[in-house]
Formats: structure tokens, C-alpha cells, sequence
């Protein structure tokens, strides 16, 4: 059942990364509420994540969301839900080139090439199918 | 507005009066979600446009409240429900309590079918994860619409 909410903060998230203090996107509100939804259930294995996810979520005032940056956000997401000893990593498995069952089976880290804006693009449309009004 | 704090108020009572047992998941769960992020809280603090909302926009604070009460109220009464059916394991209200998960979970949307109805479009846990599988890579291989974390959850 969680599985859903950790796909959920980790799409939000995904989308979330570059986004600043201006932008009006429904996203940053979806993002940070679902953030927030599933820190009870990353604090538990690393509150270290936890914090970090907390933070690069927030509903900030100034600067950008996702201020370390995604990839450093979800290595230390993955190392969290690897320490989850009821969750089945393979029901999350990985949004686009980045696998989040890292550490549970040994797989390469997305590089940043993979990580590319082309990738976010496709997904900002994907996410108006199901997007409220 | 007022219909939807007496929903969180409801629960909010129910979960406390819970008195779960330490060191499960569920009373983990709760409790730090009662101290750190109910969602009360966090839709009060909206409302109250306090500085780190001031500059939300319309749609943002919809969302706010939309995913506050799909990933935080309606999760958590998935979880009572599931901890009072384990508590009464054996009794007939058991049966009952699971009910009352199912329902919270799946809403009443999805139908009676075990896939749900992708094209209702519900916003409940249950059809969060078919939304998110095709992007995630774990739709169910015999059921493409739905996300094989459903699957599991209903074997």
C-alpha cells in the first residue's frame, strides 16, 4: 500500500527539480504534500533521508526546489527504502534511467547524461492525463 | 471547508484513541505523523496563508489539500482499520474492520472488480499506483492497468 505514496513523492519529486519560488505548478503543492506523506515511513529505517528528502521539498520562499539536485536526493531515497524490510523494492523499480532498487540488487547509478530534460519533459505530459482541475 | 475539518477531526480522534501497541509499524507511522505533519496541520497552516504559503497559487493549495487527504487521512484509515483487525483477529468484527480498510483504500469508484476501473479516474491509494505504473515500469503483466503493488495487496 505504501508503494503507491513512494512512487507518488518520488514522481512529484522527479518533476519538482528545478522548479523556483515563482512557478505557480500544481506540481510543487502535490510534491511537497506527498513528501510529507511518506517522511513517518522514511524516518523510520534513515532520518538522515528523511531530512534531506524533507528539505528539497519544502514549499520554499526563495531559491530553487530540489536544491542538492535529484540525483543526490534519490541516492540517498533508495539507500532509505533498501532499509525497508517489509517493502518489495520490485514494486517500485525506477523512473526512467534511475533505478531506486539499487541497493537492493546490484544495477549502475543513472549518470547524469541519462538524466536529461528530454526525460522530465515526457514525464510533465504524462502527468497532465491524470492531473486534477 | 468546515465538512472537511470535521473529517480530519474524526479521524484525527479515532487515531489517537487507538492506543497502539508500541514498535509496530503502524504506531510508528502514526505517531510521527501526529507530531510532526497531520494533516490538519498543514491544510491550517495553508488556509492561514502563513509566509511559507503566502505565494502558493490556486492550484497549488488545491493540490495541497487534494494529496493531504489521499496520502495522509485516507492512508491512516487504512492502517486503523488494519490494526483494529488484527486486534480482533478471531471475532467477527474483523471481517469488518478489513471491510473498512479495503474500502478507504479502494474507495467505491474502482467497482467491484479486482483491476478497479482505470477509466473512472478516482483519486483513491488504490488508483494512485495505476497511475504511476505504466511511468514506473510495474503494471501487472496480466492486467496492464493495474500496478502489480494492487495485485499483491489483494492476494
Amino acid at each position: 500500500m505504501q508503494v503507491s505514496l513512494l512512487q507518488a513523492a518520488i514522481f512529484y519529486a522527479w518533476n519538482m527539480d528545478g522548479m523556483n519560488k515563482n512557478d505557480s505548478s500544481g506540481i510543487i503543492g502535490s510534491g511537497y504534500i506527498m513528501a510529507n506523506s511518506i517522511l513517518p515511513i522514511l524516518k523510520a529505517p534513515d532520518e538522515k533521508s528523511a531530512l534531506l528528502f524533507k528539505e528539497n521539498t519544502e514549499f520554499i520562499v526563495e531559491g530553487n526546489h530540489m536544491k542538492d539536485g535529484a540525483v543526490a536526493v534519490f541516492d540517498s531515497f533508495s539507500l532509505a527504502i533498501s532499509g525497508m524490510t517489509n517493502l518489495d523494492c520490485s514494486l517500485i523499480v525506477e523512473l526512467h534511467a534511475y533505478n531506486f532498487c539499487i541497493h537492493d540488487r546490484p544495477q549502475p547509478s543513472i549518470s547524469s547524461t541519462q538524466y536529461t530534460s528530454e526525460n522530465k519533459e515526457t514525464q510533465h505530459i504524462a502527468f497532465e492525463v491524470r492531473e486534477y482541475n | 471547508m468546515m465538512m472537511l475539518y470535521k473529517l480530519i477531526d474524526y479521524y484525527r480522534s479515532k487515531l489517537e484513541a487507538l492506543n497502539l501497541d508500541k514498535d509496530t509499524e503502524a504506531s510508528t507511522y502514526v505517531n510521527n505523523f501526529i507530531i510532526c505533519c497531520f494533516a490538519d496541520t498543514i491544510i491550517s497552516r495553508r488556509t492561514r496563508k502563513e509566509k511559507q504559503f503566502e505565494r502558493a497559487s490556486v492550484k497549488q493549495r488545491q493540490e495541497i489539500v487534494a494529496h493531504a487527504l489521499k496520502g495522509m487521512v485516507m492512508f491512516m484509515s487504512v492502517l486503523q482499520s488494519l490494526d483494529s483487525a488484527a486486534k480482533s483477529c478471531g471475532l467477527v468484527e474483523s471481517l469488518q474492520y478489513l471491510d473498512y480498510a479495503v474500502s478507504f483504500w479502494s474507495g467505491s469508484i474502482e467497482g467491484p472488480n479486482e483491476e478497479g476501473n482505470y477509466y473512472a479516474e478516482g483519486h483513491s491509494i488504490f488508483a494512485l499506483a495505476y497511475d504511476f505504473c505504466d511511468t514506473f515500469d510495474t503494471c501487472d503483466a496480466t492486467n496492464t492497468d493495474n500496478s502489480k503493488a494492487n495485485v499483491q495487496a489483494l492476494k
